[in-house]
């Protein structure tokens, strides 16, 4: 043994194992850190890499079939919990969506009308007895919300506060015959006062009463609150005139107006506690 | 010039090749060797201790260094650790046998055993202690020496294959010719 470590051979292994050493070093200084040898070893390794690799992506399901159902059971479950998850995630998100186009909707208005005080409100029941689907929102009078209060989506009226507890309100909206709002038409001038019929509601329209027969209100023309009355301010959309029918009961003219919002689909609204009014400027 | 009796040795040395780079893959590619309880199977170091012992210092030097440089392709952490580390036991395993033990199942078992688990501890001390910063132990008792334990227990195989290899590929012994 003695000889061995004074022969050629062991002179050899231990220059090699030196120069090994050496890479090393570079590696560990050099930017790349690689060593010379690593990097020719992997130009020559590379393909036979990607073969296993491929050999594996091939063998994948064969493979699976060795796994026990115990564990598949318990994936499914996960993936069960996951989608609940996801669900939920994703009713909240289209939640939020909503009442952010809301929010950005009203934002415009605010801006243009800074003397207004809003409450946001959302709907959470529809009452199903009311024939003119007269809706409760979850703000009340804690809110500042009183009676006759307006109910807005953006600029587009939606109804009036009729019913005020503490902490819910019902408003009845715009296709209910008993809410009345003056407008006029913004190219024609001219003022009248909307309400509806139930025939009407019932296709989710209302009207704009009180035109004369030589009215020159005419279809696609845009009825906004007058603010006649101090309920509404003034400049509100109601809808947009669709046709121009006459009265059963009178000579005078009616036109029939499609609510600008559809009141029924409605989730997120705001409620206008206060403002400077016409009458009051 | 080329000689038929050297046939063998060529076709030994390519398997042998062949053997670490097939070794190489099925370490270094995820899905190709069974995980049994979490344990990996690292397959180069037996193939290196086999090949050293069966072929010698030098074999076992060169052919670790050629394994070890394919692991270091994979593996994060110190370059050319594994070339160096495979080089080594390759190395030292040709000289325990030539000097001190006889090539046996038994030695192959005691060696590899070392080889593997001072690998392990190594590795994690180096990695796991130093980066970290805590002696995990849980990482080195549930990972580690498992894969160092797994590793012993199949290198059985490795030896086998490879013995036969070498064994059968033997340089033929050149002709006396008979006076007469």
């Amino acid at each position: 043994m003695k000889n061995f470590f004074k022969s050629t051979k062991f002179k050899v292994i231990i220059c090699v194992l030196t120069a090994l050493l050496c890479g090393m070093l570079i590696a560990a200084f050099t930017s790349t850190s690689e060593s010379p040898v690593t990097s020719i070893a992997g130009v020559i390794y590379k393909p036979f890499q990607k073969a296993a690799a491929y050999i594996v992506e091939k063998t994948q399901d064969w493979q699976g079939s060795f796994v026990s159902s115990s564990e598949y059971k318990e994936q499914v479950k996960e993936l069960e919990s996951d989608i609940l998850e996801y669900n939920e995630k994703l009713v909240d998100y289209e939640r939020t969506k909503q009442k952010l186009e809301s929010y950005e909707a009203m934002l415009g208005v605010k801006n243009e009308n800074p003397d207004y005080e809003l409450v946001s409100a959302s709907v959470i029941s529809k009452n199903t007895a009311d024939a003119y689907d007269s809706v409760t929102l979850d703000k009340g009078s804690t809110s500042g919300i009183e009676v006759n209060d307006p109910v807005v989506y953006g600029e587009n009226v939606i109804g009036i506060v009729k019913e005020v507890g503490l902490a819910t309100c019902v408003v009845k909206t715009v296709l209910d015959p008993s809410v009345n709002i003056s407008v006029y038409e913004i190219k024609s001038r001219e003022s009248g006062y909307s309400n509806t019929t139930a025939s009407l509601s019932y296709e989710g329209l209302c009207r704009m009463s009180g035109l004369s027969k030589e009215t020159s209100v005419a279809a696609g023309g845009i009825v906004c609150t007058s603010g006649l009355g101090g309920n509404f301010p003034r400049d509100l959309v109601v809808g947009t005139v669709t046709v121009l029918k006459s009265e059963e009961t009178d000579m005078s003219v009616y036109a029939v107006i499609e609510p600008a919002v559809d009141v029924r689909a409605v989730n997120d609204v705001f409620v206008i506690t206060d403002f400077i009014s016409d009458v009051e400027s | 010039m080329f000689r038929l009796e050297g046939l063998p040795v060529v076709i030994k040395r390519i398997l042998l090749f062949a053997i670490v780079v097939v070794a190489a893959m099925l370490q270094n590619t995820d899905g190709l060797l069974p995980v049994i309880f979490g344990a990996r199977i690292i397959l180069l170091i037996p193939v290196v201790v086999c090949i050293g012992m069966c072929e010698g210092e030098m074999s076992g030097l060169v052919y670790g260094l050629i394994g070890g440089a394919f692991w270091d392709v994979c593996a994060s952490g110190i370059d050319g650790f594994h070339g160096f580390y495979l080089a080594f036991i390759g190395c030292l395993s040709g000289i325990l046998v030539h000097f001190i033990m006889r090539n046996r199942l038994l030695t192959q078992y005691c060696i590899c055993t070392v080889s593997a688990v001072f690998y392990c501890v190594f590795y994690w001390f180096a990695t796991v202690y130093s980066q970290v910063g805590d002696m995990n132990y849980s990482k080195l008792l549930g990972f580690y020496l498992p894969g160092a334990v797994i590793t012993t227990a199949f290198s059985f195989i490795v030896y086998f294959i490879i013995r036969f290899i070498c064994s059968s590929l033997k340089e033929k012994e050149p002709r006396i010719n008979s006076v007469r």
